[in-house]
């Protein structure tokens, strides 16, 4: 039963479900109104039983079927060092700068992708730093602080 | 002629020095960027979004639009040199484009596809010219109801038209939706989904929800299936000869009329126009058999029907205010920044800009022949640097393109969130484009539904009583089924399986 569950279909239906009962939850705080004068959760209740309704009927129909499509393949090495390299650019890039956020986020992402080169990255990561700089903000202007505040 | 001044003032408009720099600059970066693999013109137009900022709006949209005509060529050049799609619309383009290619005639292929593109976005935007402001007028009868109606209709074909499960469409479309929710409720001011966050008061950003989905989690995918590429077939001559122009060009033809029909369908665009005029060619071939081989005719049809569908899908965003697929959705954000609310009222009020858009359309499908086939051999090199160089530089200037969108650290971090649930959606089976439509479409479909049900003072019988809406609606159901019926299914599935 354990196979039947680790399927694409159960777990998809699951996902939808959870958040379909987690926007009925949530929607219940905002005043959902009546059919003349919709409130602002009329739409998200709406919405939220809809999702649940139909992420079990998913997920039910998939676990009870015979030949469900199994779980394809994951490394989820290269997904982590690219969210790795994506927060420490948004953590690093006001109070440190574009450049410091460029390279840190070049290292890191790098991992993802074998044969690591500590020199070729940093080279890597020098031009692009170069790159963005020039472009978005001698070029074009952003105010995107280069050096930290 | 009635067509034919606007269309001046159009030419006007966007062959000024300055503007016809701008197109040709956004066509060279968006090939650039549209060469790379796993990058499409939704992140493309992502990407590039910052750089038009300080620009004036006409000048901003004309590069645009050439960003967006040289993403779409990319993704072909791509297709036809390595055998890998940069986007979706140009996986039918690999099957006979690369067979070419491997026979050594991969420059008649880029030639051909190159011809065929410009031959038929000349053809569509004539289309679009003389279509859009007859919609114009048609919208003026639409209501509340009928926009509603329009929206339920525009998510049902997104559906119909996703890859996979149904059933999965649906919930994706309904998880945009609710996505599209977030922020702050325009009539009551109530903050929704938002869980304190100033930052979300005003919504999920579009770009970072995009980039996450369609930049971020398509890199994680090319990393994990740790891909050899091809070193690229030489390029060999560009011209094609007589015997292959000859085949190519009633098959251009048909492609644009498939295009240009498929292309204003909402979902459609290039996607599902370039399948359509495959499949057509294939059925219509003396010997079907050679398809998959080298086929002109297999180039120059979803070639052709790409482009002529990429440029009719702005006559509902023109016209309607009412994007039709992920790309337009941009462009209307774009619009935003510039001030400008697209729909029927752009036309009258800013002619300039309406028709300069639609004359800058011709002019990028002319760059992308002037300096695509030269610039040829830019490409192959490019293609030739390695993924583990290229990609560091895509998360890169994918992270400076959401910051500079609104200088918002936070918005980066969004990014990242949409980046790890892109990637679950890949590997559940969930396509992520109807989540997105549903996105987008979220917000104006509540936005109307509301108006609709005040007006009738609650009777919901006004969606069937007034004609338009119904006609809709009835298309809606009649998709939905068509789609369920055992006999279509099996052809839908046999279509995305090929």
């Amino acid at each position: 039963m354990g196979v039947r569950l680790l399927r694409a279909g159960t777990l998809a239906g699951l996902l939808f479900a959870m958040l379909g009962a987690g926007v009925i939850v949530l929607a219940g705080a905002y005043p959902a109104g009546d059919m003349r004068r919709m409130g602002p959760g009329w739409m998200p209740e709406a919405l939220g039983w809809a999702l649940l309704t139909l992420g079990g009927g998913i997920a039910l129909s998939a676990f009870l079927s015979g030949t469900g499509e199994a779980l394809p393949e994951r490394d989820t090495r290269p997904l982590l060092c690219l969210l790795a390299g994506v927060a420490a650019f948004a953590a690093l890039l006001e109070p440190a700068g574009l450049l410091v956020a460029i390279f840190a986020c070049v290292a890191l992402a790098r991992l993802a992708e074998r044969p690591y080169r500590v020199g070729e990255t940093l080279v890597l990561a020098a031009f692009l730093a170069a790159l963005g700089a020039g472009i978005f903000v001698h070029g074009l202007g952003l105010p995107i602080p280069l050096f930290g505040r | 002629m009635e067509l034919l001044d606007p269309l001046m003032l159009g030419f006007g408009v966007a062959m000024t020095p300055a503007n016809l720099l701008w197109c040709l600059l956004g066509a060279l970066l968006g090939t650039l960027i549209g060469v790379l693999p796993g990058i499409g013109p939704v992140a493309t137009i992502a990407m590039l979004l910052p750089i038009t900022f300080s620009l004036p709006p006409v000048s901003a949209l004309i590069m645009l639009a050439g960003i967006y005509y040289g993403a779409q060529y990319g993704g072909s050049t791509t297709a036809i040199l390595v055998n890998m799609p940069g986007e979706s619309s140009s996986v039918v383009t690999c099957l006979d484009g690369h067979a070419m290619a491997r026979r050594g005639r991969a420059g008649a292929a880029l030639a051909v596809a190159a011809l065929a593109s410009f031959a038929a976005g000349t053809f569509a935007t004539l289309v679009v010219a003389v279509a859009s402001p007859a919609m114009v007028r048609f919208a003026q009868l639409f209501g509340a109801a009928e926009y509603f109606s329009l929206m339920v209709f525009g998510l049902v074909a997104a559906i119909v038209l996703a890859h996979g499960s149904v059933a999965r469409a649906v919930a994706m479309t309904l998880a945009g939706l609710v996505l599209g929710l977030v922020g702050t409720d325009v009539n009551s001011g109530t903050q929704r989904f938002t869980f304190g966050i100033q930052e979300l008061s005003d919504g999920i950003g579009f770009v970072p929800l995009a980039m996450g989905l369609f930049a971020i989690a398509e890199i994680a995918v090319q990393l994990e299936r740790h891909f050899v590429r091809g070193t690229g077939a030489p390029v060999g001559t560009l011209w094609p000869t007589r015997e292959e122009l000859r085949e190519a060009a009633p098959a251009a033809a048909r492609g644009t009329l498939i295009g240009s029909v498929l292309g204003v369908l909402p979902g459609g665009g290039a996607l599902l126009s370039s399948f359509a005029a495959y499949t057509f060619e294939k059925k219509l071939a003396r010997d079907p058999r050679r398809f998959g081989k080298g086929a002109v005719a297999g180039v120059a049809a979803p070639e052709a029907a790409n482009n002529a569908g990429a440029q009719t899908s702005f006559i509902p965003m023109l016209a309607l205010g009412i994007p039709p697929n992920a790309v337009m959705a941009l462009m209307i954000g774009a619009m935003a920044i510039h001030g400008i609310v697209p729909g029927p009222q752009v036309m009258t009020r800013e002619p300039a800009l309406f028709w300069g858009l639609i004359a800058s359309m011709w002019i990028g499908n002319l760059m992308l022949v002037i300096i695509n086939l030269p610039l040829v051999g830019l490409w192959v090199a490019l293609l030739r640097v390695p993924y583990r160089l290229l990609y560091p530089a895509i998360l890169v200037f994918c992270c400076i393109g959401v910051y500079g969108l609104n200088n918002s650290a936070f918005e980066v971090a969004l990014t990242l969130g949409f980046g790890a649930l892109g990637y679950v959606f890949v590997k559940l089976g969930c396509e992520p484009a109807p989540l997105l439509l549903g996105f987008i479409l979220g917000p104006m479909m509540e936005e109307n539904l509301r108006r609709a049900m005040r007006l009738s003072r609650g009777d919901p019988m006004i969606f069937v009583e007034r004609p338009i809406s119904l006609g809709l609606l009835l298309l809606a159901v009649a998709l939905l089924v068509a789609v369920l019926a055992p006999a279509v299914r099996k052809a839908r599935e046999a279509a995305f399986t090929e």
